[in-house]
């Protein structure tokens, strides 16, 4: 039977709200027997959507919160972000241009680049006056199943 | 996320160990940032040790290497594991900068330049 399992956290919308969603994060996939170099691309998606949002949305606003929700059903990782800034929906964001050289290059859109590139689905709502962002990412069939071995 | 710095013939070796994201990306960018303005020119920075890196991180390297002017005999890349090397695919940097297997090339490299 596939593992089942969720967790959610609620973070301030500041930079030490992040590095409380990564060692949320950390201990979610440590329970799961899930190993880091299964999981990088979701820590990766996770710095990117939660820096897009304390960074742009709230601007370090210190009442400002971010739920994550963290969940491994039928072989997949999904995160749940949702939020209360501004109406923001990162998928509507142009694509980078990939190809220029480092004098021209801008970073601008790459966090969000990477964001669908490494994930399988990425999902965006606005509910209730919140953004709800999903992403999801298989995982190797190997992963999870023993939890002795880590 | 911790830096372990050395220098070998004139070249700054700069070893990344753990994840670059954008709460440990400050952490780097300062450290290179304080040996430019230090009059260094020559650097290597080493991902042996890295877990991931996200967009915060690629954003230091690019920023990095545009104050040593794009140029490939002032920054070296080493030791991309597979999740860095994939970061960097994605993002179309690996034509941008040049790289090398080992510490002990990138530095052969510049210690020539």
């Amino acid at each position: 039977m596939p593992a089942t399992a969720r967790s959610t956290v609620h973070l301030a919308g500041t930079r030490s709200g992040i590095r409380q969603a990564i060692e949320a994060f950390d201990e979610f996939r440590a329970e799961n027997g899930l190993r880091p170099s299964a999981v990088w691309q979701v820590n990766v998606a996770l710095d990117e959507i939660l820096s897009n949002i304390v960074g742009h949305a709230y601007r370090n606003r210190p009442d400002a919160w971010i739920d994550v929700t963290f969940a491994l059903a039928g072989g997949s990782l999904e995160v749940t972000i949702v939020d209360d800034g501004p109406p923001f929906d990162p998928l509507a964001l142009p694509a980078p241009d990939l190809t220029a050289s480092i004098e021209a290059r801008r970073p601008g859109g790459l966090g969000v680049h990477l964001v669908r590139s490494l994930m399988d689905g990425v999902e965006y709502a606005r509910r209730d006056g919140r953004n709800w962002l999903v992403l999801r990412r298989r995982l190797p069939a190997s992963e999870g199943t023993n939890r002795e071995k880590g | 996320m911790d830096i372990v710095q050395e220098k070998r013939q004139g070249v700054a070796v700069f070893a990344v160990v753990g994840r670059i994201d954008s709460t440990t990306s400050d952490t780097l960018e300062r450290a290179l940032t304080r040996a430019i303005d230090a009059g260094q020119r020559r650097f290597v920075v080493d991902f042996d040790g890295v877990t991931y890196i996200s967009s915060a991180g690629l954003r230091v390297l690019l920023m990095v290497a545009k104050r040593l002017g794009g140029g490939r005999d002032a920054l070296v890349l080493c030791s991309l594991g597979d999740a860095v090397r994939q970061v960097f695919d994605l993002a179309g940097f690996l034509p941008l900068f040049a790289i090398e297997r080992s510490r002990d090339l990138a530095c052969a490299r510049l210690a020539g330049a």
